[in-house]
């Protein structure tokens, strides 16, 4: 079936998503160099973060979901390397950076469905974007907030058990989903 | 409707644990910030749509019969669940159908009405009976999380028959039936076409005197005529076997011809049966008009091969469908022996039989050495005995290529007939 967009349009998303990534990349980089405690760690950030960035750029560029995944796990990871490695001073953008790692999953995401045989309205295409920028957003400043409660009270217990019990929790939700509750995915006609 | 997760819901998850995960482990509460956008989505995503039910769907097409390559509108009438924004309709087509200058799926919103029609330009490459299609039904929740899906079936049929070739020369039939047509006939009777004359006889009509001839020969003399009649036409199929790939096969050429030629005896007002000799005996008995003319050609589409080893002869087919003086063709790659005979024997018992060749060399690969170069000589050498006992047997064939036009090949036939009556006299 012939894709109903053109293959130049779906340019635009998949360019927007290397660069964010590109963004995350440098700005870890450069957070990372200022305040570096151990420096074997911020060289592995770095690293990961490339590495995150290539494959991010391999699933748009192949018009692979699959890989989307893996790419912003890979800067996730970059990040968490970073952090790590910066030492004691809390990383007050932590929340920014989540929202970059939605911006560079959906973006990604979009690029591929774009380049493939979906149909979508752009209107409604416009209101899924404003729902979800708004919903990573107030998401960011959750986060902002929980962010400042563990610095003010260091150490909480309450952080550790809701921190764990979410952790099982998702845990669950994937393999529920990876385990056949969702059924086939039927080919696309 | 179905669901299936998206790529983002598969992983959103495991992200969002591998950044719980290391916040515990290194005790860093960025990591957990940093996951909290990422679940947010995910939460919103999860919660925020409600499965939708089967959509009404109405598939339709504007025509159930067409002729090979010609457009056909589908048309898919769909009521949007008020669960969902949008929904992608595709139209999943029946290999042999394609798709003209549609986007394929197309979009429909809720915003543009709850019920919508949407129309695809469908084109049927070869004849065959058709499904319609399948109507593929996508749709996302609104963080595109969650797919939901449905296909829906119609049992309408859409035939597609082979396109006629324009042929102005029919074989002729030594004999002509009783009813009214549009051939002239070669016995004499009330008719336009001029005959004879002779001497008036009682109970003729005043208006034919031959004047001229009266006043030249002494006593009255009246014009003979040929009446016009029709003719039965009996199109044999040879379906032991045939040769080639489905698609361009001597079988798909063959209905291709029968069509052709049933059309055009049709239109002359003839009358056209058919029988499919072969593994199984297929007929449809000689008749004549519009609706006898799409029976013929819908039993001509469920033309096919059936293989057998059991030897059949005329003996099997029922004498009411060779009716006295009909006009029997042939249409055989000549490759089963069984047919041949059958051919013959119709021949010998005095029917009126003409043969429409389908070659099928085209269908063999080179020979690569010498020993096949000689088998394929041999092979030639067998076929052109086969089609000298036909021709001896009265019999008159020509052969029709691949992509030639039909109507030299009906002409060849015609004239090694006319030829062949000459000899007679």
């Amino acid at each position: 079936m012939a894709p109903s967009r053109s293959a130049a349009r779906s340019l635009i998303p998949a360019l927007l998503a290397v660069a964010l990534s590109a963004v995350l990349v440098i700005a870890i980089l450069l957070r990372a160099v200022a305040v570096a405690a151990v420096p074997a760690l911020v060289d592995a950030a770095v690293g990961v973060g490339v590495a995150g960035l290539l494959v991010i750029a391999g699933a748009v560029a192949t018009a692979r979901t699959a890989a989307i995944g893996w790419g912003v796990a890979l800067l996730a990871a970059a990040y968490a390397a970073c952090v790590v490695g910066r030492g004691a001073p809390v990383d007050v953008l932590a929340p920014l950076v989540g929202l970059l790692l939605v911006l560079v999953a959906e973006l990604s995401h979009t690029a591929c469905e774009w380049r493939g045989p979906h149909a979508t309205d752009v209107a409604v295409e416009r209101r899924r974007w404003a729902r979800l920028t708004l919903t990573a957003a107030a998401g960011a400043a959750a986060g902002a907030g929980a962010l400042a409660l563990a610095t003010a009270v260091p150490g909480s217990v309450l952080g550790l058990v809701v921190g764990a019990t979410a952790l099982v929790g998702l845990v669950g939700l994937a393999a529920w989903l990876r385990g056949g509750a969702a059924g086939p995915v039927q080919p696309v006609p | 409707m179905s669901w299936a997760p998206t790529g983002r819901l598969l992983a959103y998850p495991w992200l969002i644990a591998g950044l719980l995960l290391a916040a515990l482990a290194a005790g860093r509460p960025e990591l957990a910030a940093a996951a909290a956008p990422l679940a947010a989505v995910l939460l919103a995503g999860l919660l925020g749509a409600r499965r939708p039910g089967v959509p009404e769907v109405r598939l339709a097409a504007s025509e159930s019969r067409v002729v090979e390559g010609d457009r056909l509108d589908v048309t898919v009438e769909v009521a949007i669940p008020p669960e969902v924004e949008s929904l992608e309709v595709g139209l999943a087509l029946p290999p042999g159908a394609e798709l003209v200058d549609a986007d394929n799926p197309k979009v429909v919103t809720r915003a543009a009405g709850e019920r919508q029609r949407l129309s695809f330009a469908v084109r049927h490459r070869r004849w065959g009976a058709y499904p319609l299609g399948t109507v593929h039904l996508r749709a996302f929740d609104g963080f595109r999380m969650r797919r939901f899906e449905a296909r829906l079936g119609s049992e309408t049929v859409i035939r597609a028959y082979p396109r006629p070739e324009q042929l102005r020369t029919l074989i002729r039939p030594a004999h002509t039936h009783l009813y009214a047509g549009n051939r002239v006939a070669a016995r004499k009777g009330e008719g336009v076409e001029f005959a004879d004359i002779r001497p008036h006889a009682p109970g003729d009509q005043l208006r034919s005197v031959n004047w001229r001839a009266s006043a030249r020969r002494g006593g009255l003399w009246v014009n003979e005529r040929h009446p016009e009649r029709n003719v039965d036409v009996v199109l044999l199929l040879d379906t032991f076997t045939q040769a080639g790939p489905n698609q361009a096969s001597t079988l798909e050429q063959m209905v291709r011809g029968a069509s052709s030629l049933a059309s055009a005896w049709l239109r002359e007002r003839d009358r056209v049966g058919v029988i499919d000799f072969g593994g199984t005996l297929r007929w449809l008995e000689v008749g004549g008009g519009l609706r006898h003319a799409y029976r013929l050609i819908d039993a001509l589409l469920d033309t096919e091969v059936v293989f057998s080893y059991a030897w059949k002869g005329i003996e099997v087919i029922p004498i009411r469908l060779l009716p006295p003086h009909a006009l029997i063709v042939g249409l055989t790659p000549l490759l089963d022996r069984r047919f041949l005979t059958a051919l013959l024997d119709l021949s010998g018992r005095g029917l009126d039989v003409a043969v429409v060749e389908l070659p099928v060399e085209s269908h063999l690969a080179a020979p690569r050495s010498p020993a096949a170069a000689l088998a394929r000589r041999m092979w030639r050498l067998e076929r052109e005995t086969v089609r000298a006992r036909l021709l001896e047997a009265g019999v008159g064939i020509a052969s029709w290529a691949k992509g030639e036009p039909l109507e030299p090949v009906v002409a060849e036939v015609e004239a090694w007939r006319r030829r062949a009556r000459l000899r007679v006299r």
